[in-house]
């Protein structure tokens, strides 16, 4: 395999990731740093840890510019894709590759961490993180049909990225795209808990409003693109309705009903409904700490979790309203962190 | 990424069903041998995370149940705890309800959306399309509902049974899609239709935004042109930049009728390639499809003003031209179109087009007979100088013997002609002459000045049309008529309104003044038509007439009080080979009152008029003309009350090289 390393002005983590990739335990053939034409020496501190480092003439604007990039000097038949930001578990690239093992399977991802876990917003991400890889995507596994393979750790066969182009920049999502257009391709794609890796999470509200705004717009983006084509894969189609009804019809009463409803009953009790489910995501949450021996840590961050799903809330409701209603479509690929 | 509200919201229980579902269908998988299975521990962990949530909901419940119970006995003593029951079952079913319906939202888009292409797909045995059938089975039972909660576990078992099935994925993916093209492409190439609209079909089942295919599938479909119009649509919204879709579509919209909206989908075509030869040509063949005539012939022009050397347009505005009654304009066009591709059709049409704008000269020979023993014959000919332009000049000249069996008379006429056709939509024709009636009985020969103007408007697009004439003429039926000098003045007005689709409404008007040496007499008739055009050549109609004469004549026309035809019309025109023939046949009931005496009885009257066109070489055509009446008052020339008429004429037209 061949590990692609999109980096735009990432000298202080791309290291991490570098050194990551070279502790593997099944080791890459090559790896490739997309240095897109960053300003801080990205370039430099990756070469000096002997890997390879291409770089294209100008930005290309975009991670889905650079990946694709750097896909056209991959000669392995899979190519792993990783964010410089992201460090992996040591045995990660090992424990994705068995997934390869049935020819149908184009992409394959893992469980996915906060490499950081101390700020408001990291804690919530990791709860978020935690809830979704332990239950929601193994459920979405279990029927054959995960809803994206991680832009930040993800192995691809080399063939099928080709075939679709690469990475596309017509979404602000291109792992989303990627993911539904394999499905509409027939392809397989498969989710491994056992494969992890850790990216930094956004550790200030500036940030975590940055990325929120990308990944809501790109999450809009790609139901308008691909909703026909979905319609034509089962279960998908299904969890991705639900996940839509969620962010646009559902965000829209948790973020006014609630409120509303505590000023009608003048009750403030009505205003539990917002962690009146707190139980239901503790379960999933300390079953999943407690295989990785992190339940305090876990218990300690469920609030947080609370307070960036009404925010996800709002980023959510935010995009639907400019995408689909003001057909306001964000083009412009904002670096989160 | 992680979208919408995780943990609560409509996502949260769908996760849960579908946990909970996951034991069924692991067991089913195993069953079935399908080849993606995660195996019992994952899914003993999964369900049992399912279960901790599902007491975790139960546990909320009742705490909530508690609170609330607590909060209500301090607020209002006496009430029961049994309000926060109500409040979490309230819940549950909203819950429940809401994503019955989104799933069942998602799974009815789905079978509008791609039942239809997979209506046309071709299916084989144990293919991947073939186990779709029973999927959309199923979810009309759900779709029948039985109650929301069953038709969610109805669906949730739907998904369960048909997620990661990897024939099912196999049908729908794009590669396969794109194999798919690729294999349509070829039978396309090959030239079998039939096959590529099968095979463009299967690729548009599996990828419905094939822009390639829906266009591909569409061509394959003019023959039916709603179909082919409704994906020519789809094709416009999948390359709203494409030209040529709306080309497509405009054609399409042409075979159909719509004219309007075809003009503005050619108007928009050519917006986006306004010096594309497509977009100019197709606007213009749209205007030919519309009976534009006119404007298609400007639109062909403007084209050729700066692509002189395209013979196709030169072939195609002469053919307009022809429409237009322009000839030798046309004759022009082919010469051009032939001095840059030589068709051998083509130059069978240009000889064609030379002979009719040639000059020409036409014998004609006329016999008529009666019930009452009158006889015509009349020898003449007629002569046509070369058309130049819209107008066309000619002069006609007879000498005609009339004769009743005891007295033999006879007229020489002569005319001028002239007809200006200055647009396709109207043509004026205007003679000037006069008719020299022989001595009788010892008087000398007498000259009467003859002559007509006709003007004929139609509408483009089959829209309305006007024919009015005023006439000059002597009536030469009998050798009394002719005695008599008797002469018709007559003005006649016919209006024509579409009323929808090939029906449509005629009126007929006409007023005549017949003199002779003794008295003049004045005719009034009108006549209501109601005519469907089956096809532009196919006819039938009903018709009213009614004519009434200002008081009866001795000289020489029967000249009733009152009359009035109800008949049933028919106008049939075909081509047998090259030779054409119309026929016009009419059979109805007539009746009649003389002056001075009651309505007659309804008799039947009966008509016919015939042609038959030989073209017997470029530039020679044989015509010939028959005409047979049987009726009490046919026309003006019946001459008595109970009448019979046949006459034929036969014509050479030359055209002079």
């Amino acid at each position: 395999m061949t590990v692609i390393v999109p980096a735009y002005n990432e000298a202080p983590s791309v290291g991490d990731t570098i050194r990551s990739l070279l502790g593997q335990t099944v080791p890459p053939h090559e790896i490739i740093v997309i240095d897109d034409c960053s300003t801080d020496g990205t370039g430099a501190v990756a070469r000096a840890l002997g890997v390879r480092v291409v770089r294209p003439a100008s930005n290309t604007g975009s991670k889905a510019g650079a990946q694709t990039f750097g896909l056209r000097y991959v000669r392995t038949p899979l190519t792993v894709a990783i964010d410089a930001d992201t460090v992996l578990a040591p045995d990660a690239l090992e424990r994705l590759l068995p997934a390869f093992d049935r020819p149908a399977v184009a992409a394959a991802c893992g469980f996915v961490l906060p490499q950081r876990v101390r700020t408001l917003w990291e804690r919530g991400r990791y709860i978020e993180y935690l809830f979704a890889f332990t239950f929601y995507k193994q459920v979405q596994e279990c029927y054959g049909k995960p809803l994206i393979s991680s832009g930040c750790f993800s192995m691809y066969r080399t063939a099928q990225l080709r075939a679709q182009g690469g990475w596309s920049s017509r979404t602000l999502a291109e792992d989303m795209d990627l993911t539904w257009s394999l499905y509409q391709g027939g392809h397989e794609v498969r989710f491994v808990p056992e494969a992890v890796c850790y990216p930094i999470e956004p550790r200030t509200f500036t940030l975590m409003a940055t990325q929120l705004r990308r990944w809501s717009h790109g999450f809009v983006q790609n139901v308008k693109l691909h909703w026909r084509g979905l319609l034509t894969v089962p279960y998908l189609r299904s969890a991705v309705a639900v996940s839509f009804w969620d962010a646009t019809v559902a965000a829209a009463l948790y973020l006014v009903l609630l409120p509303i409803l505590a000023l009608l009953f003048a009750s403030p009790w009505v205003l539990l409904g917002y962690v009146i489910d707190a139980p239901a995501v503790l379960v999933p949450v300390v079953a999943g700490a407690i295989r990785r021996g992190e339940l305090r840590r876990a218990l300690a961050s469920v609030p947080a979790f609370f307070v960036l799903r009404t925010v996800n809330a709002l980023f959510f409701l935010r995009a639907v309203g400019a995408e689909l209603l003001l057909g306001r479509s964000l083009r412009v690929y904002e670096k989160g962190h | 990424m992680i979208v919408g509200l995780p943990g609560t919201g409509i996502g949260g229980m769908f996760y849960l069903l579908s946990a909970l579902a996951l034991p069924l269908r692991e067991a089913i998988g195993r069953v079935r041998d399908r080849g993606h299975s995660v195996g019992w521990r994952v899914v003993a962990r999964q369900t049992a995370i399912a279960g901790g949530i599902l007491v975790g909901i139960w546990v909320t419940g009742l705490l909530l149940g508690a609170v609330l119970g607590t909060v209500r006995s301090h607020m209002a003593p006496g009430t029961g705890p049994h309000e926060g029951n109500a409040v979490r079952t309230a819940m549950l079913v909203l819950s429940f309800g809401t994503l019955a319906v989104v799933l069942f939202g998602v799974e009815l888009l789905r079978l509008c959306l791609h039942r239809r292409t997979r209506l046309v797909t071709p299916i084989e045995p144990g293919s991947a399309a073939e186990t779709q059938w029973p999927t959309e089975r199923k979810v009309a039972v759900v779709g029948g509902g039985r109650g929301q909660g069953r038709g969610l576990i109805l669906l949730v078992l739907l998904e369960i049974g048909t997620a990661a099935h990897p024939r099912t994925a196999v049908s729908q993916h794009g590669s396969v899609a794109a194999a798919g093209l690729a294999r349509a492409d070829s039978v396309f190439a090959a030239g079998d239709a039939k096959a590529a609209a099968l095979a463009y079909a299967a690729v548009l089942a599996a990828d419905p935004q094939n822009s390639r295919a829906t266009y591909r599938l569409a061509d394959l479909r003019r023959r039916d042109p709603k179909e082919a119009l409704r994906l020519f649509q789809r094709y416009v919204a999948l390359e709203p930049s494409d030209p040529w879709g709306y080309l497509a579509v405009a054609d399409m919209l042409a075979r159909l009728g719509r004219y309007h909206e075809a003009m503005q989908e050619s108007d928009t075509a050519l917006r986006l390639a306004p010096n594309e030869r497509d977009a100019v040509m197709g606007r213009a063949r749209v205007l030919v499809r519309a009976g534009r005539t006119d404007a298609a012939v400007v639109a062909y022009r403007q084209w050729l003003a700066t692509h002189d050397r395209d013979p196709e347009a030169w072939r195609e505005i002469a053919r307009e031209l022809v429409r237009a009654g322009r000839p030798g304009d046309a004759a022009h066009a082919l010469e051009r179109a032939q001095s840059q591709a030589f068709d051998p059709d083509v130059a069978r049409r240009l000889a064609a087009v030379r002979a009719a704008a040639a000059p020409a000269f036409t014998p004609v020979v006329r016999g008529s007979r009666d019930s009452d023993g009158n006889t015509t014959l009349r020898l003449g000919g007629s002569a046509e100088l070369s058309a130049r332009g819209p107008t066309r000049m000619g002069i006609t000249a007879s000498r005609e013997q009339v004769g009743d069996g005891f007295t033999t008379t006879g007229l020489d006429a002569v005319a001028v002609n002239a007809t200006w056709r200055p647009r396709a939509s109207l043509k004026v024709e205007a003679a000037a002459g006069a008719a020299r009636f022989d001595g009788a009985g010892g008087s000398s020969a007498t000259m009467v000045p003859t002559g007509a103007v006709r003007a004929r408007w139609r509408a483009p697009a089959r829209g309305p049309a006007f024919d009015l004439r005023a006439e000059r003429s002597v009536i030469d039926a009998s050798p009394l008529l002719v005695t008599n000098r008797v002469v018709r003045s007559e003005l006649r007005g016919i209006v024509e309104l579409p009323v929808a689709g090939g029906l449509k409404l005629r009126a007929l008007g006409r007023a005549a003044a017949l003199s002779d040496s003794a008295e003049v007499n004045h005719r009034t008739s009108f006549a209501g038509v109601v005519a469907f055009a089956a096809t532009p050549s196919i006819e039938v109609s009903g018709q009213v007439h009614q004519l009434r004469y200002a008081h009866s004549s001795s000289a020489g026309y029967f000249a009733p009080r009152f009359a009035q035809i109800v008949e049933a019309g028919t106008y049939v025109e075909f081509e047998a080979g090259s030779v054409l023939c119309a026929l016009d046949a009419g059979a109805g009931v007539q009746r009649v009152a003389a002056h001075g005496a009651h309505v007659g009885p309804w008799r039947r009257a009966l008509r016919l008029y015939a042609l038959i066109a030989v073209p017997l070489s470029p530039g020679l055509d044989l015509r010939l003309e028959l005409d047979g009446e049987d009726s009490q008052i046919a026309n003006e020339t019946v001459t008595s009350g109970q009448w019979r008429y046949g006459s034929a004429m036969l014509s050479l037209r030359w055209a002079l090289p």
